[in-house]
């Protein structure tokens, strides 16, 4: 795991039930996006390959799986992550102040190595509704992002596609460097992997 | 109150059998429910953080935990301890540092200011440990996985396997006349080790070869087959010392009730067992879990079933469990949930509204963290000290483990005592850990370590038909075996009852594509 060879990111995406998590990955990754809503069901994670200052990188997004609705994500779900993009609905204003709690969650679980500086991306998604409903400024929420140390700040619709790869590149962006400065501390050998599909695990450990 | 959802299986506890049974319901297209009173997954398989895990252990009845240091020789050999060297002073600013380290250092070292320097090295140690407590996962119920075994099949077939990360334990030691040696894993050891004559090499390489294949020498032992496997051995041409290390550290008989009646046949089977995952994943046989092993698998195999459908609620207190014409109703946290079976781990079987038949047991184990390795060598690795005339009756395994597996800080190492036999009483497991500390001060000339010895319960249903009612099952907690393998016998036999006809874990599932 030494020298850059480690071309894989692990992302998570936090947010409550119903911000559009699974629908941004899909959107990002699948080009794809279903206006019916249901509780993420079949979502695991989807990887995208993305060429970052001529490196090429493979993205491996994360989904709650559902398992955010009662607060019952594992701290394995956590482990490892390379970025976290933190998605609210900007037409509930709910889902934005529960940002805090999932920031706070994500440190305390994932308990990176570098707190102040781990990479988080913020998304404020569903800008396709109409104006009146929505509930959250882009100035309140780009306030709350310099509070919390210069969180970068995006607006999406998964719906319409706006905005979503630019975030994933940003995430992408950050999650690489983050990951270039954890590589120097590791004294032991690559872990063992088990997978019957060897795809991930080829990318992660084999190319050189 | 909401209207009540329903589910074709509720499952209450988030040990290994029921989470490898709800990913197997979720794949099969079942509805699931699954819960567990406790904020985190994997029951009494959870790994903990090092306050968690010494407040844990503080509270099981009759535990103990005390920390103890070896003096270094001379000064030349006086090794720097991480967080635990400097004075009275440094110990008060490690303590204003970290407030509840405070607590930890006065209830194991006392409150006076320590005077000597090991007991100053103690405090500090302690509370260097407390400081840096997030960076522990501790588990009190520790366990391997056989390379080829029931565990890590289903993780390749189920392709659950890429959630997780595991080691090998790169090394395997035994206890014979109080020194450590290390088990031959192969041809190349057995034939390079001093210790053994040319002819005993001979006779054991002759039954490791049998043994590997034991199913196609048939004829070597059929007649053998239903006789103790220790007369087997003897009849082997083996030393004591040879068949002592196959009963033991090959077969994983630590009990000496089961290594004087365990038959030929299952002898042979766990030797093969062993010997058949060597190679798989590296020279020895074992693999643990990064961040602990059992509490991985459970997370791990919760989250396929999340990812099949499954409803996960921690932290959910029921208020109560009826079993109706309709299905079984759970209540809790103003909610209603229905359900046409309910399983339960055994821990959660008093709430249940029938009567239960469950065995229970209790099995002492005991946990060190310490500065320096205990095992010979600053790898992953695990020993098997078998019993000892005029000490222990039963013999002991042994897991150390490190910051390798993310189980401590770097520069410490844990090692975990388990013993298979309810018969081991805590002072065998206090003698265990005064052999192990021994070893340790064998090679390491000072060094400072903590000592917890506890009692874990197994519970699990009397007889195998684990249904207490047509609705109702209740599902073991760990056996408190070193490995775990039992479990996923024991979802299928759940998975079977509850889905007759579907099949458990399909090979290579893909998570359904979204249109």
């Amino acid at each position: 795991m030494r020298g850059g060879r480690k071309a894989l990111l692990k992302v998570i995406i936090l947010g409550d039930s119903g911000v559009g998590k699974t629908s941004l990955m899909n959107q990002y990754v699948n080009n794809k996006f279903s206006t019916q809503y249901k509780a993420t069901i079949g979502a695991d994670f989807l990887t995208k390959e993305v060429l970052v200052e001529e490196r090429s990188v493979t993205m491996q997004i994360w989904d709650t799986a559902g398992q955010e609705r009662f607060q019952s994500l594992g701290v394995a779900f956590y482990r490892g992550a390379d970025c976290c993009a933190l998605v609210y609905d900007v037409n509930n204003v709910k889902s934005f102040e529960n940002l805090d709690s999932w920031r706070d969650e994500f440190l305390l679980q994932a308990n990176p190595r570098d707190p102040e500086n781990f990479p988080f991306v913020v998304i404020g998604n569903k800008v396709d509704v109409e104006e009146s409903k929505r509930q959250v400024t882009q100035k309140r929420a780009m306030a709350w992002c310099q509070q919390k140390g210069n969180i970068p700040y995006f607006e999406t619709s998964a719906k319409e596609g706006i905005n979503v790869e630019q975030a994933f590149f940003t995430i992408a962006k950050n999650s690489l460097k983050q990951e270039a400065d954890v590589e120097l501390y590791s004294d032991f050998p690559d872990p063992i992997k088990i997978d019957g599909d060897t795809s991930v695990a080829k990318s992660a450990g084999c190319e050189c | 109150m909401a209207a009540p959802e329903s589910f074709d299986v509720a499952i209450l506890g988030t040990g290994l059998t029921e989470c490898i049974l709800a990913g197997a319901l979720a794949r099969a297209g079942k509805r699931v429910l699954h819960l567990d009173t406790l904020d985190h997954y994997g029951a009494q398989l959870a790994a903990r953080h090092a306050a968690d895990f010494l407040a844990a252990v503080a509270a099981l009845p009759d535990s103990e935990i005390g920390v103890s240091s070896s003096a270094p020789q001379s000064a030349s050999d006086e090794q720097p301890v991480l967080g635990a060297d400097g004075d009275s002073e440094a110990l008060a600013a490690q303590l204003a540092a970290a407030p509840d380290a405070a607590e930890w250092v006065a209830r194991l070292c006392g409150d006076a200011v320590p005077e000597s320097p090991e007991r100053l090295r103690e405090a500090r140690f302690v509370a260097s440990l407390i400081a840096r407590a997030r960076h522990f996962n501790l588990e009190l119920v520790p366990a391997v996985l056989y390379s080829r075994g029931p565990i890590v099949d289903l993780l390749v077939s189920s392709r659950v396997g890429p959630y997780l990360e595991f080691k090998l334990l790169n090394d395997m030691f035994f206890e014979w006349d109080q020194e450590m040696e290390k088990v031959p894993s192969g041809k190349d050891d057995i034939f390079v080790s001093k210790t053994k004559d040319l002819l005993a090499k001979r006779r054991l390489m002759k039954f490791l070869t049998m043994a590997l294949n034991y199913l196609d020498n048939e004829h070597a032992w059929q007649e053998h087959a239903n006789r103790p496997f220790c007369e087997f051995l003897a009849g082997q041409g083996l030393d004591p010392k040879m068949s002592a290390v196959i009963m033991h550290a090959i077969a994983l008989v630590g009990d000496a009730d089961e290594a004087a009646t365990i038959t030929t046949a299952d002898g042979l089977e766990r030797t093969h067992r062993h010997l058949n995952s060597l190679g798989r994943y590296g020279k020895r046989a074992f693999l643990v879990g990064m961040y602990g092993t059992g509490s991985e698998l459970c997370q791990a195999f919760s989250r396929y079933c999340a990812v099949f459908g499954g409803l996960y609620i921690l932290g959910f207190q029921p208020d109560s469990i009826e079993s109706t014409d309709e299905g079984v109703c759970i209540k809790g946290q103003d909610q209603t949930f229905v359900a046409d079976s309910l399983v339960v781990g055994a821990e959660h079987a008093a709430k249940l509204p029938v009567p239960v038949k469950l065995v229970e047991t209790a099995l002492w184990r005991a946990t060190i963290i310490s500065n320096a390795p205990v095992l010979g060598t600053t790898e992953l690795s695990m020993a098997a000290l078998p019993p000892q005339e005029g000490a222990r009756e039963n013999g002991v395994f042994a897991i150390q483990l490190s910051a390798d597996t993310c189980t401590c800080p770097e520069g410490l190492y844990t090692v975990s005592i388990i013993s298979h036999s309810s018969k081991s009483t805590k002072q065998d497991l206090k003698d265990a850990l005064i052999s192990l500390h021994a070893h340790q001060a064998r090679l390491q000339s000072a060094s400072v370590w903590l000592d917890a010895v506890y009692q874990i319960k197994h519970i699990k249903p009397e007889t195998e038909d684990a249904f207490m009612d047509k609705r109702i099952a209740v599902c073991s907690s760990p056996s408190g075996q070193i490995v775990l393998e039992d479990h996923v016998a024991e979802a299928r036999r759940l998975f079977e009852r509850i889905c007759p006809g579907a099949i458990f874990y399909p090979e290579e599932a893909q998570p359904p594509e979204d249109e």
